[in-house]
């Protein structure tokens, strides 16, 4: 097969596109943003998210252009393992679900996970997470707005530059005029076209070509990617979970999420989320599967899945992956966008610049920063610098080093400070020494071991008093305690402590 | 024979093969290909720890060339993909040692000449760090899910209790 040297789709057809779901998403948002009259209305949706909106938007927000770029990118560099690699990314919504609700119940007025960690472990550790957790969020942004371009210039020849700007810039009206109201409202609408769209695609390929014909294909030509032991798939299936987890329990983006939603139904809600992400990575991998037998050319690893999909489905199939790429970056540059607005207002402004500052001056300031997060990320953009691959998997060490602080900080009362800083920042250290030294697909896995142990030894070495877990409620000031009684302290002991 | 014959004889044979070494590539006809993003342009190498290369070349007289064909040794040679039309192809799966690739322009007017081939070399991890990190990652794993398991199921209860009360 000769593949045309043109776009699938045409770039009239691919401005329209554009335009519409521009223009919808920008109406729908500000519809729904009018609820956001307050600052938890515009933080945190007036915390009463019920259970369809609340999985829908996990799970909406989990799919970002990366699932749709780097699922099929996986597969076909690792095969099976790849596919299923990239698919242990939803045991983080599995596992976050338990997490979310006892931190409904810890934090009744929680607003980030900046606050957590400051309550939980104090200032110094609280400064190196918000360091982490910011240098992700714009990787993640940066990674998405990047896709984002690159999918629409190979679709519809738009010119990088203008459809990377269009997408951020819908993203960043709506949610600046909605808020998490916006972003949720959206998201819901998202997930049913993003879910339509990926099992339409993966149904048509299965027409073109049989999993018999896949699998003679790749044992003939390919057999290292059918090897149970290839060496890099067997890591990457490891270092992608770890990530996974470190993404999922430290990044604010899903602890605005449990907050927004109602006590009852969060844990439910990550849970159902985790189930109807899990098969889109293996549907978006098929297509990588499927290029070898259809003796599809990849010129570019980045693109294997809207290549496959134009290639086989032609304009329809096209059109439909243009919707979804589309969805997909939305969903998760709006949910970016809001969780990462509210770290820097909440955490940085509100608890540590000006205390005293009203809820006005900080829903005010909350705007500023979405618009100037979007500024940033669009100059990030601009180059197109390195390869998707590169820019996610550099935060990996860095996000993996948090899963421990964050677990045992919600579960187990001897975690503390000392631990948790040493904890992120050995483990941070190593596991970027080992993305340079020994490949990416190590760096999340060894980061994630390192913090652990520290973490682990310095509770079982604790000798002050346990922490009480009502010092996390600000609202009571009183701590009230859930953990063993015989381990409670004074509470200006306990603050001592893990400070 | 006398010595001048054989002179002759070589004289004809010398001629010949030049004459056949300049007429191999004129019957090819095609455009010549060059490796981009390789360490050494006259033997081109390229290192794959993962399995993969990302293979980029150029070529001369583009305008005539209607696609391009790829050959890898493996272990004799065998056709990889064919008529593909961009001068650029992501190929996957190799297996450990040493492969090489080469690849040739499809004209109008007929094909061009085997580009020289691309040593390919691919070292996976080795084996005992992939075991050590494998047993390490599912230990992680169960400690990780075993941390989170007890630990709900610890306070669950004692909000169910709280909340009976």
């Amino acid at each position: 097969m000769i593949e045309s040297t043109s776009t699938v789709l045409s770039t009239q057809l691919g401005w329209a596109l554009l335009l519409f779901f521009g223009v919808a998403w920008v109406s729908l948002g500000m519809y729904w943003g009018r609820k956001a009259k307050s600052l938890e209305g515009f933080m945190l949706a007036g915390r009463s998210v019920g259970l369809a909106l609340g999985s829908a938007t996990a799970m909406a927000t989990w799919v970002t252009s990366n699932t749709i770029m780097l699922a099929p990118k996986f597969a076909v560099q690792m095969g099976i393992w790849g596919m299923l690699a990239y698919s242990t990314a939803a045991f983080g919504l599995f596992l976050f679900a338990p997490l979310a609700f006892r931190i409904r119940r810890l934090m009744p007025a929680g607003f980030t996970s900046g606050d957590f960690i400051r309550l939980r472990y104090g200032q110094a550790s609280w400064v190196l997470f918000l360091l982490i957790s910011i240098v992700y969020s714009m990787a993640w942004l940066v990674s998405m707005g990047m896709a984002g371009g690159i999918v629409l210039e190979a679709l519809s020849g738009i010119d990088y530059r203008f459809g990377m700007s269009v997408i951020l810039l819908v993203c960043v009206i709506y949610t600046l005029f909605g808020g998490l109201y916006a972003v949720i409202g959206t998201d819901f609408i998202q997930s049913l076209i993003i879910l339509v769209g990926v099992v339409v695609v993966g149904f048509i390929v299965l027409q073109q070509v049989d999993i018999g014909t896949i699998y003679h294909h790749v044992a003939d030509r390919q057999p290292a990617l059918l090897d149970v032991l290839m060496p890099v798939a067997l890591l990457s299936l490891f270092n992608n979970m770890f990530f996974g987890f470190g993404e999922i329990f430290h990044n604010n983006v899903w602890w605005s999420r449990a907050f927004a939603m109602r006590e009852d139904v969060s844990h439910r809600a990550f849970f159902f989320a985790g189930l109807m992400w899990f098969p889109i990575p293996v549907a978006a991998g098929f297509l990588g599967l499927a290029a070898g037998p259809l003796q599809i050319n990849i010129p570019d690893p980045d693109m294997v899945g809207p290549l496959v999909a134009g290639q086989v489905l032609g304009e329809m199939g096209a059109v439909l992956v243009f919707v979804v790429v589309f969805c997909s970056l939305a969903s998760s540059i709006d949910s970016l966008l809001a969780a990462t607005s509210d770290l820097i207002t909440e955490d940085i402004y509100r608890k540590w610049w000006r205390p005293e500052a009203g809820d006005e001056s900080v829903r005010r300031l909350s705007s500023r920063i979405i618009v100037l997060l979007g500024v940033v990320t669009w100059l990030l953009c601009l180059p197109r610098f390195g390869d998707l691959i590169v820019v996610l998997f550099l935060s990996g060490p860095l996000v993996a080093s948090t899963i421990w602080p964050v677990a045992a900080g919600i579960y187990w009362p001897h975690a503390n400070g000392r631990g948790a800083f040493l904890g992120m920042f050995c483990g941070s250290t190593v596991g970027l020494w080992a993305y340079f030294t020994q490949g990416w697909f190590t760096a999340s896995l060894i980061s994630a071991a390192v913090s652990a142990v520290v973490v682990v030894l310095f509770a079982l070495l604790h000798r002050g008093p346990s922490f009480a877990w009502g010092e996390l409620d600000e609202t009571s000031g009183l701590p009230e305690s859930q953990g063993p009684p015989e381990r409670q302290g004074p509470p200006e002991r306990q603050a001592h402590a893990t400070s | 024979m006398s010595i001048r014959s054989i002179r002759r004889v070589a004289f004809a044979v010398a001629a010949a093969v030049f004459a056949l070494a300049l007429a191999v590539p004129a019957a090819a006809g095609g455009p010549a290909i060059v490796w981009q993003e390789v360490s050494d342009p006259d033997a081109p190498r390229l290192e794959a720890g993962e399995g993969h290369v990302w293979l980029r070349w150029t070529t001369d007289g583009a305008d005539s060339v209607k696609g391009f064909e790829l050959e890898r040794s493996s272990p004799g040679l065998e056709p990889l993909k064919r008529s593909f039309s961009k001068p650029a192809t992501f190929v996957t799966g190799l297996p450990e040692g040493v492969t090489e690739i080469r690849v040739r322009a499809l004209g109008e007017g007929g094909n061009g000449p085997w580009s020289v081939p691309l040593r390919v070399t691919v070292e996976y991890p080795a084996r005992s760090l992939v075991r050590y990190l494998s047993l390490l990652g599912t230990a992680l794993f169960l400690a990780t899910a075993g941390l989170i398991y007890f630990g709900h199921r610890r306070y669950a209860l004692q909000h169910k209790e709280a909340s009976r009360d």
